[in-house]
């Protein structure tokens, strides 16, 4: 069992690499900013504008009042003002004193404590929303995302546009950014990565719910007990555009030996897949379809039966009684 | 301020504070609620969502003593939560990436069930693709509406690169997502008001003069071009919109402009429907102002079918509020929000505001006439005020917001006190359609003297097809490229140091109407003029060869002055028909400049002349593409020599440049400079 410790052990260092001769914000300030801000930050500049200069005093700012987002403003100005892009008038490091001073004008606010942004699963699982990182530099973002948390200190990861998982984690769970800037920053899941499909990033490689050739894949709802974190889902029958089953899948550790009964399929395709890894858990998947439908996807990670690291994953869906191989579909695709 | 003046002295003039009360509400130690949501279970309990993905569950919100408020976590984990709406019982947050259904499936009040009822809607990842929402009709279909993404450099553009992005959507019950209205940029806010119509409200940037109130109905455009990359006039999603060139879809004028010093960043607004509880303001709007931290007042009419009306300020005082929403005991709740818009503070918790029961003098209701307004007031007046009135409009362009614009002083005509004291009529007012007006009536001891109001149409007559909006010529593009390769924004008060004069003065100017061979100067930036003693020419501290300039300027009746480049090459600034003429070399072949007291804008570009190793000139100086308010007036002219005025008579590869003070009086502005070599 995996347990939930170290917090904290995955945090980012803050940062401590400051250049060794720190411009001075002031000075810079009161040559090429006060004249129109106020030499104290409160608009009063001698020169006067329409809309006015920003008051720093009042917190107000155009484009945000985080470090990064008045670094923007001061290098690229604001078009159609007269504030204008100091990138190239100053240095890099003279904009961040800058920036630094101009928000030390602002009323402080209460500063978040970096651990609270730090989940963790303790009582039920958790399933959190928000954005991901690719999990390959190649691949955009993912902008509808899951994580699953589940009490073993195992988590998954899934596209809610196409319901395709994306990576499964073990140890700490998620640390949240969203308030880290303006509108929040990606969700940063801190377990281990046990697997993930490195190679082309994005979900439609790993237990991929798109590439059927009859079904589209509908994202429903999440629902949390004690013991279980599930995702809800829609088959959708992309010919008629009827939906044709709606599957509930779950996360939990695997008490015992599943079998292929445990699946209600008609036909099962195994892949193996190597990864370095000591776990047991299963990602199963669970239905109610019309006669016609079938489907699973579950993975296995189970060393004991094997006697080595290895895995299982399993996809299985059979469209409307169908059973030739085309609408069988397994390997991830690599297209 | 003593209620006992309030009660009994008639004309004592009395502060917000006496009328309405503003308390913070005790927010759990070591929290930061950053709320974008608000609404009641029918019991009494308040939900509040938060940009920090969690809705918070607070019992006893509407009681006396705070300390009896209670606050739980009912969900965490969402994806920003900028809207809540409570139907029936069932709670409905708007997620950045979908509406969602959250269901307490036990009874305990913590949710366990989230249910997605759209995602429908596109996403890059950016971080400025906010959604908000989302009020729902009689039918039960929900509104929502998508922010714009920001790019850099050009951040102030903002883009639709995903389709739906600069939208408000309508979604059913059963999740079924259609486009509604579009052309949106940063739609914070948005509410159903008590004749069922959809209100939302934008705020200021690009094609954006101010921040707006509108009156949305299907397939309206609000006039941020981003979203019709989504079009098929856009061939859906391959043509990107422009973002310096008005498109030809005219936008729908905002029901209400508001004035820029009465709100920047607008959030959403509610409609009284406390019967009295909140005070005389019934059916009356009320929304959330961040950045000032304000709640406005609006009151809306409807004149020739069109909406439009008038806003108000209301409370002064509540923080950074984005969300206000009514509780069942007539208070008014502000849920307040800062990081990264930048709000007054408090940024972050919930205020609540409550009716003290003293009725304040305030003007109740405002309505257009032909020629003036009548105004309803909530307690009677014994004298007549003195008003003062003004028109202004704005621009419609790509430039981030617009200042008031082509201002008037109007004249009061008549005015007139009914015999209950309880209403004014201003007549014999000229007003136009297609303009703003501003009203202060003073001396008669108004809570709030001023009222601004948006004149789409006037009640009678045929429809006025202007919009408040004007669109305009797209100034001088500040694209990627100008910014991005080495345009230098020299002057707005000058703050790299780049230039030498004595005796110009930063001021704003206009032409003396006394006198207009004279600038009438009054406090400001707008311009750098050369009216003090002794001025010296404007001169550049750096040498420039081959450069591109562009500079604003204006001159008085008989003006009279140069750019020299390289201190040499003379481009005529004069207040007559040789204004663009390079001495010596050519006359301009169009005649673009528009006469005394009128800004303009002077592009071209010179090139230095060229030298051989010897020393030996291999090419004259000459400008290029030289125009005037976009109208191009040469296209090129050769220098054979220098001019008359030179600093010297000997030609260089490059040398300073400089704006002549000595032969008149010249305003000028925002020069830019992009050296080619």
């Amino acid at each position: 069992m995996i347990s939930l410790t170290v917090i904290g052990l995955l945090l980012p260092l803050a940062a401590s690499q400051e250049p060794a001769a720190d411009p001075d914000g002031q000075a810079i300030y009161t040559q090429s900013c006060a004249l129109c801000h106020g030499e104290k930050g409160d608009g009063n500049g001698a020169a006067k504008f329409d809309p006015p200069a920003r008051s720093f005093v009042d917190g107000g700012y155009s484009f945000g009042n985080t470090p990064n987002a008045v670094f923007n403003t001061i290098s690229n100005g604001i078009g159609g003002t007269a504030m204008p892009a100091f990138q190239g008038q100053l240095t890099e490091a003279e904009i961040k004193a800058v920036a630094t001073l101009v928000i030390g004008f602002a009323p402080q606010e209460e500063t978040s404590d970096p651990l609270a942004a730090v989940l963790q699963v303790s009582e039920r699982p958790q399933i959190i929303r928000g954005g991901l990182n690719a999990y390959h530099e190649k691949d955009t973002v993912i902008p509808r995302a899951l994580v699953l948390g589940g009490l073993d200190g195992l988590s998954v990861e899934l596209d809610t546009t196409t319901m395709g998982v994306l990576a499964f984690r073990r140890g700490d769970f998620v640390q949240r950014n969203d308030w880290g800037d303006r509108g929040g920053a990606m969700l940063e899941p801190m377990g281990e990565l046990l697997m993930s499909n490195t190679e082309n990033g994005n979900s439609w490689g790993l237990f991929s719910a798109s590439g059927f050739r009859d079904a589209k894949f509908k994202f429903v709802a999440t629902e949390v007990s004690e013991q279980k974190a599930k995702v809800v889902y829609r088959i959708i029958d992309s010919e008629n555009s009827v939906e044709v089953a709606e599957v509930v899948e779950y996360f939990e550790i695997a008490k015992e030996r599943y079998t292929d009964a445990d699946f209600v399929v008609n036909q099962q395709i195994l892949i193996t897949w190597l990864a370095e890894c000591d776990a047991s858990l299963f990602y199963g998947a669970s239905y109610e379809a019309p006669t016609g439908w079938r489907v699973g996807r579950g993975l296995r990670l189970d060393q004991a039966e094997l006697g080595r690291s290895f895995s299982f994953l399993y996809q299985y869906v059979q469209v409307k009684d169908t059973p030739p191989a085309e609408s069988q579909h397994s390997e991830h695709d690599d297209e | 301020m003593n209620s006992l003046c309030i009660l009994f002295l008639a004309g004592c003039q009395t502060v917000e504070a006496d009328h309405y009360s503003v308390e913070f509400l005790p927010i759990p130690a070591g929290e930061t609620l950053e709320v974008g949501g608000i609404d009641f279970l029918s019991d009494g309990t308040m939900l509040l969502s938060t940009r920090r993905g969690r809705v918070w569950w607070v019992d006893n919100a509407m009681s006396d003593d705070m300390s009896q408020m209670k606050f739980h976590i009912f969900a965490e984990g969402l994806h920003e939560g900028l809207g809540l709406e409570v139907i029936d019982d069932e709670i409905f947050v708007m997620q950045r990436g979908e509406l969602s259904h959250l269901i307490d499936l036990d009874g305990d009040q913590i949710c366990d069930r989230i249910e997605a009822v759209s995602q429908d809607w596109g996403m890059t990842g950016n971080y400025h693709e906010f959604a908000f929402g989302m009020p729902v009709d009689e039918q039960g279909n929900f509104y929502i509406s998508t922010n714009v993404g920001f790019w850099s450099p050009d951040w102030w553009h903002g883009k639709a690169k995903a389709p739906r992005r600069g939208t408000i959507l309508k979604v059913t019950p059963d999740g079924e997502t259609t486009w509604f209205a579009s052309g949106v940029r940063s739609p914070c806010g948005l509410g159903i008001d008590s004749q069922q119509r959809l209100l939302y409200t934008d705020n200021q940037g690009d094609w954006m003069p101010v921040c707006g109130l509108f009156d949305v109905k299907q397939d309206d455009f609000f006039g941020h071009p981003s979203s019709l990359r989504w079009t098929a006039d856009y061939e859906f999603g391959a043509i990107d919109p422009s973002t310096t060139v008005a498109p030809k879809r005219q936008p729908k004028s905002a029901a209400i402009w508001i004035p820029y010093d009465w709100s920047r960043s607008t959030g959403n607004l509610v409609h009284d429907t406390t019967a009295g509880k909140f005070g005389p303001f019934e059916n009356q709007l009320f929304v959330a102002e961040l950045t000032l931290g304000n709640v406005l007042r609006v009151m809306l009419e409807d004149v020739q079918g069109v909406t439009q009306g008038a806003v108000v300020q209301f409370r002064e005082g509540v923080g950074s509020a984005i969300r206000v929403r009514f509780a069942p005991d007539g208070s008014l709740f502000a849920g307040l929000t800062n990081r990264g818009w930048g709000g007054l503070a408090p940024g972050s918790g919930v205020a609540r505001l409550r009716y003290r029961d003293v009725l304040p003098l305030e003007m109740a209701n405002i309505s257009l006439r032909q020629d003036g307004f009548v105004i309803d007031l909530t307690k009677p007046i014994t004298s007549i005020p003195t008003i003062e009135a003004r028109s202004y409009d704005y621009n419609y362009w790509w430039d981030y917001g617009s200042p008031e614009m082509r201002e008037k002083q109007l004249d009061v005509g008549d005015v007139a006190l009914s015999d209950d004291g309880l209403q004014i009529t201003i007549s014999n007012m000229k007003l136009s359609a297609g303009r703003c007006v501003r009203l202060q009536l003073s001396g008669i001891g108004l809570l709030h003297d001023e009222f601004a109001y948006t004149i789409n149409q006037l009640p009678e007559g045929e429809l006025c097809s202007e919009r408040v909006a004007k669109t305009v010529a797209p100034p001088d593009a500040r694209t990627v490229e100008e910014e991005g390769n080495g345009w230098l924004t020299t002057t707005w008060g000058d703050p790299f140091d780049n230039w030498s004069a004595e005796g110009w003065e930063l001021c704003s100017a206009s032409l003396d109407k006394s006198n207009p061979s004279r600038f009438e100067l009054n406090v400001g930036n707008s311009a750098l003029v050369n009216t003090g003693p002794n001025a010296t020419h404007f001169t550049s501290k750096d040498s420039y060869g081959d450069v591109e300039f562009r500079f604003s300027f204006m001159l008085p009746e008989g003006g009279d002055s140069g750019l020299y480049m390289m201190s040499r090459y003379e481009l005529q600034l004069t207040d007559d028909s040789s204004c663009g003429e390079i001495i010596g070399s050519k006359n301009p072949r169009a005649q673009a400049y528009n006469g005394a007291g009128e800004w303009h804008i002077m592009r071209g570009r010179f090139l230095a002349p060229r030298f051989d190793a010897d020393g030996n000139k291999t090419r004259n100086a000459r400008f290029e593409d030289i125009s005037i308010d976009y109208v191009g007036i040469i296209g090129a002219a050769e220098c054979n020599a220098v001019t008359g005025g030179a600093v010297s008579q000997q030609e260089v590869a490059s040398a300073p440049m400089f704006f002549q003070a000595t032969a008149g009086t010249i305003a000028i502005a925002d020069v830019r400079l992009k050296p080619l070599d």
